[in-house]
């Protein structure tokens, strides 16, 4: 796989456990380890931090569960359409999870720019797609889409914040005048 | 109407630069048609039996005559000088080459439309009422709501590669012309007992293959919690709707599946989980939305002698028209005029470039530059004076756009069907000429008042034939077409899933069918009972004899 973060190929600092793990139990399948561990036990380290692969049809309970103690999380696309994934990484930031949130998948680099904004931070895509998605597609990608009616991550970048400034200027000059702030 | 800042003006200009590149990256190999599919799809991009078509968006059914203008060059340019309203508030153009896409994106964005999100499986083209802040039964004018939720889901980060389209209405009055029933989501906005307005929230209506009504699952949404909720709805959808078929995978199964309370429950709970909505400031932006669709200054005076000039013509043609065409408007000495595209022998909904260019003249001159497009495939000149309806009228009719039918037998919805679209099983456009010739007597046509038929080519019921008062499904068995009929559909407040009827017709029995239908209703008919009303009175069984004597 590859790894993209902030528009570039990187190298993976994380180390996958997954295949080893299965193997000391008796389950040689070399491909376990890209499967999402079932057990609770992490499937990824990198020194003494642990992370999690997650299946899109994970309960949302057990995903915020091991979310508290995970540094990062890879959420699976199985498909480039199968967009479960986006609500996944965004309802685990709105539970609070502040580690690395990591796309795995089939992904192109139309889609970098709505991964970033649904909360993730990095992508990791097949070697053979990223012999024709090039590291180029990825950084034009970052920023894809320009300006957005939805900001939530990408401040600078949203219409509505910029469109209603003066508004949200004299509020705050209201508030900063009066004695206290609701 | 509403009008681009340089906000709206700068994303809808990127999305068409992005496509350009896109196209490239197509055309160079560097996307698959897999990975491009869903890319063109989300620019409003089809293949189809033919060629190309490309549906472009009319935001809630309004258009301005400059607008019209553009459309029907566009026509002229890249389609073969015709353009096709849909059942959605669209417009299609078929033959565009791929490689002249781009530039004809470029030439709606200088009017400030596009086709961003008219197909694939992303929130759709949102849809409202074709008389929107001109009805007189209008709790509040809905678009603003429509804008305000176009924005919000334009290129939605969570909300863009759903498990299948997702296709929201929203209506102001308490008579429905939106079809809230029949949609993914349909908001109704409402005034609660404490005089408050806000949102009635629908779900999981839907036509197709499967035709649901849809469930109320609030009764009540105060304003500014509208996307937070939605949000919450959505994402309960995203996670849980299914993928393994596209057959169920819109939220209607999803709904069914799980029970409306089990939905309204996941919903809430993920409401109360989210800490807001993606898109802040809704109500500022509402506000700020609102402000563009204040009612038009109408020059008062004059017009309220309004219709004592217009009734002294004594044309029956016009009085007909008058009559049918012709809606009232909040302000007094206006009204609103349908201008139906159902002439006889020609398609549902087709317009050709020079229809367009009458259209939009017109509303220059008598409707404040304003058009809107219908779900029933027509279109409207919102604002005109009363006292200039004859000479309107008459302009209307020497270009043969002057058919007083709206909403009678031969103003008929159909799909493509198996003339241009690559899923039909049957045609359909033929059918609704041969029904519109048999009863083309204008006195006939009166006589049998307000009747619907609508039509579609195949099971995806784009010609929303469930909720026709009188439904046809073209299909197809051992290489010949036959047709089905519903009965008793109804796709307003009093919403109804047409029942069937019996075995189908070939494509020569079918107008005599519905001969048969039209003469029984005339038969059972009580006073001025309309066609549904007598369905609903005597039932499908007095129907279902008059359709299938001729066989015992
Ligand atoms: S109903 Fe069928 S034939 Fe008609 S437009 Fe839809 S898919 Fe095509």
């Amino acid at each position: 796989m590859q790894l993209i973060r902030d528009g570039r190929f990187v190298c993976d600092r994380w180390i996958r456990i997954g295949a080893e793990t299965a193997s000391e139990g008796g389950d040689s399948n070399p491909a376990a380890g890209c499967e999402p561990a079932d057990d609770g036990r992490p499937t990824l380290v990198r020194g003494s931090e642990i992370g999690f692969d997650l299946d899109p049809d994970t309960p949302m309970d057990r995903m915020r569960h091991l979310a508290k103690h995970a540094a990062l999380l890879v959420v699976r696309f199985p498909s480039p359409t199968d967009g479960r994934g986006f609500s996944v990484a965004r309802t685990l930031r709105d539970s609070g999870f502040g580690g690395e949130l990591r796309a795995s998948g089939p992904l192109i680099a139309d889609q970098y720019d709505f991964l970033l904004r649904s909360g993730f931070d990095s992508v990791e895509i097949p070697r053979a797609l990223a012999k024709r998605q090039p590291e180029k597609f990825w950084r034009d990608g970052m920023n894809g889409l320009g300006d957005t009616y939805q900001p939530r991550d990408a401040e600078h970048r949203a219409i509505l914040r910029r469109r209603h400034a003066t508004t949200l200027g004299s509020t705050e000059r209201t508030h900063a005048g009066g004695e206290s702030l609701p | 109407m509403y009008r681009y800042d340089e906000f709206d003006e700068k994303f809808v200009r990127e999305r068409v630069a992005q496509f350009r590149e896109q196209v490239q990256r197509r055309l160079d190999g560097s996307l698959t048609e897999a990975e491009f599919k869903p890319l063109r799809l989300m620019n409003g991009l089809y293949l189809q039996l033919h060629a190309y078509m490309l549906r472009v968006a009319i935001p809630y059914g309004v258009l301005s005559a400059d607008q019209m203008r553009a459309l029907a060059d566009i026509a002229d340019r890249y389609d073969r000088g015709y353009g096709h309203f849909t059942t959605r508030q669209n417009i299609q153009f078929n033959w565009p080459k791929l490689v002249d896409t781009p530039e004809l994106l470029d030439a709606l964005a200088d009017v400030q439309m596009h086709a961003i999100q008219t197909s694939g499986n992303c929130i759709r083209n949102v849809t409202s009422d074709p008389l929107a802040g001109v009805a007189a039964d209008e709790v509040e004018d809905p678009r603003p709501t429509a804008e305000l939720l176009r924005q919000w889901s334009s290129l939605h980060p969570e909300f863009s590669y759903l498990p299948r389209k997702f296709k929201i209405a929203v209506s102001g009055s308490p008579n429905d012309r939106t079809a809230v029933f029949f949609h993914d989501v349909g908001l109704r906005i409402v005034r609660s007992q404490s005089g408050e307005v806000g949102y009635q929230v629908i779900v999981g209506g839907g036509q197709g293959r499967t035709p649901v009504i849809g469930a109320v699952l609030r009764d009540f949404l105060p304003k500014g919690e509208l996307l937070g909720y939605l949000e919450a709805l959505m994402r309960v959808y995203n996670l849980h709707g299914r993928r393994d078929n596209k057959y169920k995978a819109r939220i209607k199964i999803l709904v069914r599946a799980l029970g409306v309370e089990a939905f309204r429950s996941e919903v809430d709970a993920a409401y109360a989980a989210a800490p807001g909505p993606s898109f802040e400031l809704e109500r500022e932006e509402l506000a700020r939305i609102a402000a563009y669709f204040e009612a038009p200054r109408l020059p008062d005076r004059e017009n309220v002698v309004g219709l004592s000039c217009v009734v002294r013509a004594k044309d029956p043609r016009f009085l007909r028209w008058l009559g049918r065409n012709c809606s009232t408007h909040k302000v007094d000495g206006y009204s609103a005029v349908t201008v139906t595209l159902k002439r006889v022998g020609g398609e549902p909904g087709d317009a050709s470039s020079s229809a367009m260019r009458t259209l939009a003249a017109l509303a220059d001159e008598y409707s404040q530059s304003e058009l809107r497009v219908t779900h029933e495939q027509n279109i409207v000149l919102p604002h005109v004076a009363s006292r200039r309806l004859y000479s309107l009228w008459q302009e209307l009719e020497g270009a043969g756009l002057g058919d007083g039918n709206r909403g009678l037998i031969t103003d008929i919805i159909a799909c493509p069907g198996q003339d241009y679209c690559a899923l039909a099983t049957a045609r359909a456009i033929p059918v609704a000429q041969g029904i519109a010739a048999s009863f083309a007597a204008p006195q006939d046509q009166e006589d049998i008042g307000p009747l619907s038929i609508k039509i579609s080519g195949c099971i995806n019921a784009c010609g929303h034939h469930h909720v026709g008062h009188i439904g046809i499904l073209g299909l197809e068995k051992g290489g010949q077409e036959f047709y089905q009929v519903t009965l008793g559909g109804d796709a307003t407040e009093t919403p109804a899933i047409g029942e069937r009827a019996g075995p189908g017709f070939s494509s020569s029995e079918i107008v005599g069918a519905v001969e048969r239908l039209v003469a029984r209703y005339r038969e059972q008919r009580e006073g001025n009972e309309t066609f549904l009303e007598t369905y609903r009175r005597v039932g499908l069984k007095s129907f279902r004899e008059s359709l299938y004597a001729a066989d015992t």
